[in-house]
C-alpha cells in the first residue's frame, strides 16, 4: 500500500511544475473567463453581473460576429486542406535519401518555426502591399497588381497563403508517416504490376489515415484561432473582410473595453472548436484505418 | 529504487521551483549608474509617435534626469497603432505607467473608469500656459491631463509636384471647390506615375470636424451624434467626387496608407501632392519626406461658417495607480514649463501649451518649425472657438463604424446617402450603451 502510495506522490511530484503552469495559466484564466461573460467587465472597473445578456446580444444583435464566423470559417475551409495537401506532396518528394535531404527538409520546415512570428507578418505585408515585391514583380509582366492585402475581396486570401506557406510542421509529420510504411507493401503490389498511382492510392494513403487525421484536427484547431496575421497584416480590413474571430475578441475586449462581452466570445469560440473537432473524431471511424486494429475504410 | 528516487525527486522539484520563484532581486531599477540613492525613485513614462518624437522625447527625459538625479524614468514608446490596446491591458493589470500622453478621443473612457489621477492637488504649473487650453482636461471639476501643446489641422502639400502639374496657387486661401479642381488637375497630369491629387480623408475625424462645424455642427454633442444625416451626406459626397473623379486614391489603395504610420503616408512617397494632417505631423512628414513640403490653411467651403479650430492635441496624464504622484507631476511640469525641455521637444507635439516656452524657443527652430509657429499665428487668426471636443465614451467603437462604412463606399458597396442612414442611427445605439 505504502510503496503505491509512494511510487504516485513521486510521479505527482515530478508533474507538480506543470500542473501548477496548468492551474495559473490555463485553467484559472479560462474559468474566469467564463465567470467575466456573465458580467459587463469593462477592463478596469468592478465586473457587474449581467446574466446572459452577453450571449444574447451576441445572437440577436451583432452582424459582426456573423461575419467574423464566416471569414474564420471561409480561412479556415480554405488554409487547412491546401496546406495538408501541399505537406503531403512535398514529404513524399523528400521521402527519399539523397545526399543533403536533410537541408532540403529543413528549408520546407523553416516557416512553420516562425509560425506566428509578426516579423514574418509584417514581411508579408510588405510583399503583398502597394509596391511591395509581388507587384513590382507583376510590373515586369506589365500586369497591374491591385493591392492585396487592402482589397476586400483578396486580402483574405493572402493570409490563407500565409498559412499554407507555413506548412513545413505538417510536412515532417507525414515524413514520419511515410517511413513507417512497411516496404514490404510496395515490394509485393509492384511484383503484382500495382502503378505508381495505386501504390499511391490504396498503400500510402490509407497507411497514412491516421497522420493525416491528426495534422487535420492540429491544423483546424489552429486555424480556428488565427490572430496574429489578421492583426499585422490587414487589421481586420477593409470593411471587415479579414476580421478573424479572435480578432474580433480582440478588439471588443481591448478597443472598445467590453471585456465581458468578448469573454462571452471566447467561451463561444471554445464550444465551436470543440464541436468541430468532435465531428471530425466522429468521422474518423469512417476513413482512418488503423494497423493494430480494423477499421471501417 | 524508493529512497533515492524520493530524494532525487524533492531536490528536482526544489530546485525547479525556486528557480520558477527566481531572484530579481540583485537587478533593481539603478541600470548602471551604480549608486543608488537613498529614496530612488522609478517612473514609467508611455507616449506614441514615429521616430523623430521618441528621440526627442528620450533626450528631454535623459536632461530630467540631470537636474532630478534621484528620479529615473523608463520610457516607452509605440505608434498610434497599437498604443491604446497596449495602454488598456497594462492597465487592466494594474500596471499603468505613472506619466501617460493622453489624447482627447479617449480621455473620456479613461477618467470614466477611474483610470487616471486628479491632478488638483499636485505641483503643475498651470499658469503660464495658453489660458484657453490650460484647463481643457477637466472633467467634473477636477483636472485629469495637462495640455501639452496646441496644434490645428492643416493641408500640407509638395511645391514640385504642383510645379509638374502646372499649378500656381496663388496667395489666398482656396475653396474647397477650387481645390477639388487642383487635385484633379494633379491626377491627370501626373496620374501615368501613380500620383494623385490628394489622400483621402473621408475617414480623418479632425478634417470630419472641420466640415461639421463649417455646416454649423459639432461631431457630438450630448455624448451623441452631433449633426443631421444631410451633413453627412454632404460630406461623403465631397469625397466620394473625389475619388470617382480620380482626384484621390481608389478603396485598395487609400485602405494601404490610411492609419498607417506616418513613414507609409503618400504625401511623404512623393504619391500624392496634398494631405490634410494635424500640423505637428507636418513637421514628421517633412523630416520623412525627400521633396519638400509646404503647408496651407484648409480649404473653405462658401457661405459657410469657419470651420478652423485650434485644439490642444496632446496631454500628459498620470496613471491613477501611481506609487509616487509628486514625482510625476514633477516630470509633467518638467516637460510642459522647462524651456530646456521645451527646446529639446520643439514643436514635435505641436505649439508649446506653455506661453513661456513658446518664447523661448522661438528664435532656435529651423525652417520647418518656424514655419508651423507662423502656420498655427496665422491660423489664430482665423479660428473660431471649439465647445466640448473632448469624445465620449464608446468614441473609438463609433470611429471603427465609421471607417468600415466609409470603406463600403470607397469600394462602391454603399452609396454616400445609404452611409449616412446606416453609420448614424448605429453609432447613436454605440453611444448610448457606453454612456449609461
Amino acid at each position: 500500500m505504502t510503496t503505491k502510495w509512494k511510487q504516485d506522490a513521486i510521479a505527482y511530484l515530478f508533474l507538480l511544475p506543470w500542473l501548477l503552469g496548468l492551474f495559473i495559466f490555463t485553467l484559472g484564466p479560462m474559468l474566469s473567463s467564463v465567470y467575466l461573460s456573465f458580467t459587463n467587465f469593462d477592463l478596469f472597473t468592478a465586473p457587474r453581473w449581467i446574466g446572459i445578456d452577453n450571449y444574447r446580444a451576441i445572437f440577436t444583435a451583432d452582424n459582426r460576429f456573423l461575419k467574423a464566423l464566416g471569414v474564420t470559417f471561409t480561412f479556415v475551409l480554405v488554409s487547412v486542406p491546401l496546406k495538408l495537401l501541399f505537406a503531403l506532396s512535398v514529404a513524399m518528394l523528400l521521402n527519399r535519401s539523397l545526399r543533403g535531404i536533410g537541408l532540403y527538409r529543413s528549408v520546407y520546415y523553416l516557416p512553420s518555426l516562425v509560425g506566428q512570428s509578426i516579423a514574418v507578418a509584417i514581411m508579408w505585408r510588405q510583399l503583398f502591399g502597394h509596391n511591395g515585391l509581388i507587384n513590382q514583380w507583376l510590373a515586369l509582366f506589365d500586369i497591374q497588381g491591385k493591392v492585396w492585402i487592402s482589397h476586400p475581396t483578396y486580402a483574405i486570401y493572402t493570409i490563407c497563403l500565409l498559412a499554407v506557406w507555413q506548412f513545413g510542421s505538417s510536412m515532417v509529420i507525414f515524413l514520419a508517416g511515410l517511413k513507417q510504411i512497411p516496404e514490404y507493401l510496395y515490394e509485393s503490389s509492384a511484383i503484382d504490376g500495382a502503378t505508381k498511382f495505386r501504390q499511391f492510392w490504396l498503400i500510402t494513403l490509407p497507411m497514412l489515415t491516421p497522420v493525416l487525421f491528426f495534422n487535420l484536427v492540429i491544423q483546424t484547431i489552429g486555424g480556428f484561432m488565427v490572430f496574429t496575421q489578421g492583426y499585422i497584416i490587414t487589421k481586420g480590413g477593409p470593411m471587415d473582410s479579414t476580421l478573424f474571430y479572435a480578432l474580433y475578441l480582440y478588439e471588443k475586449g481591448f478597443s472598445y473595453f467590453q471585456m465581458g462581452y468578448a469573454s462571452a466570445l471566447a467561451n463561444l469560440l471554445l464550444v465551436l472548436i470543440g464541436v468541430v473537432t468532435a465531428l471530425l473524431f466522429k468521422s474518423s471511424a469512417y476513413w482512418v484505418h488503423y494497423e493494430a486494429k480494423e477499421g471501417r475504410g | 529504487m524508493n529512497r533515492a528516487a524520493m530524494r532525487v525527486a524533492w531536490i528536482v522539484a526544489l530546485a525547479s521551483i525556486l528557480t520558477g520563484c527566481g531572484g530579481h532581486a540583485g537587478n533593481g531599477g539603478n541600470n548602471g549608474t551604480g549608486i543608488a540613492a537613498a529614496e530612488d525613485v522609478e517612473l514609467s513614462m508611455l507616449w506614441w509617435g514615429s521616430q523623430d518624437r521618441h528621440d526627442v522625447t528620450l533626450k528631454a527625459i535623459r536632461k530630467f534626469r540631470e537636474k532630478y538625479p534621484h528620479i529615473l524614468v523608463t520610457g516607452e514608446f509605440s505608434g498610434w497603432d497599437g498604443y491604446w490596446d497596449k495602454l488598456s491591458v497594462q492597465t487592466s493589470a494594474n500596471n499603468t505607467p505613472d506619466v501617460i500622453q493622453m489624447s482627447y478621443a479617449y480621455l473620456n473612457e479613461y477618467v470614466g473608469r477611474d483610470a487616471l489621477l486628479a491632478l488638483d492637488n499636485l505641483n503643475v504649473d498651470f499658469s503660464r500656459m495658453d489660458p484657453s487650453f490650460a484647463y481643457e482636461a477637466t472633467i467634473n471639476g477636477s483636472v485629469y491631463a495637462v495640455p501639452l501643446s496646441i496644434q490645428s489641422h492643416t493641408l500640407v502639400y509638395n511645391p514640385r509636384l504642383l510645379e509638374e502639374s502646372g499649378i500656381a496657387l496663388g496667395e489666398q486661401r482656396m475653396t474647397l471647390a477650387r481645390f477639388a479642381d487642383v487635385a484633379k488637375q494633379v491626377t491627370d497630369k501626373l496620374g501615368g506615375r501613380g500620383v494623385f491629387g490628394v489622400a483621402d480623408s473621408t475617414a480623418n475625424v479632425s478634417f470630419f470636424l472641420y466640415y461639421m462645424r463649417q455646416l454649423g455642427y459639432n461631431a457630438y454633442e450630448n455624448d451623441r451624434i452631433g449633426y443631421p444625416e444631410e451633413a453627412l451626406v454632404e460630406y461623403l459626397t465631397f469625397w466620394n467626387d473625389l475619388r470617382i473623379a480620380g482626384a484621390t486614391s481608389s478603396g485598395e489603395v487609400t485602405a494601404s496608407y490610411f492609419e498607417t504610420g506616418v513613414e507609409h503616408q503618400p504625401i511623404v512617397n512623393g504619391q500624392t501632392a496634398f494631405q490634410f494632417t494635424p500640423l505637428p505631423i507636418y513637421g514628421s512628414f517633412a523630416e520623412f519626406s525627400q521633396a519638400p513640403l509646404d503647408v496651407l490653411s484648409i480649404p473653405y467651403k462658401e457661405n459657410a461658417k469657419e470651420g478652423l479650430y485650434i485644439e490642444s492635441g496632446f496631454y500628459w496624464s498620470i496613471g491613477a495607480d501611481t506609487k509616487h504622484p509628486q514625482e510625476a507631476a514633477q516630470l509633467i511640469d518638467y516637460l510642459v514649463n522647462d524651456t530646456e525641455a521645451g527646446a529639446i521637444l520643439g514643436v514635435n507635439r505641436g505649439i508649446p501649451a506653455s506661453l513661456a516656452v513658446r518664447e523661448a524657443i522661438v528664435e532656435g527652430l529651423d525652417d520647418v518649425q518656424k514655419r508651423q509657429f507662423d502656420y498655427l499665428k496665422q491660423t489664430e487668426t482665423l479660428a473660431t472657438p471649439l465647445h466640448n471636443y473632448v469624445s465620449p465614451k464608446g468614441a473609438s467603437e463609433v470611429d471603427s463604424l465609421f471607417l468600415t462604412l466609409v470603406q463600403e463606399m470607397q469600394f462602391d458597396r454603399k452609396s454616400p446617402e445609404q452611409v449616412a442612414a446606416v453609420f448614424i442611427p448605429k453609432a447613436n445605439a454605440i453611444l448610448a450603451e457606453a454612456n449609461r
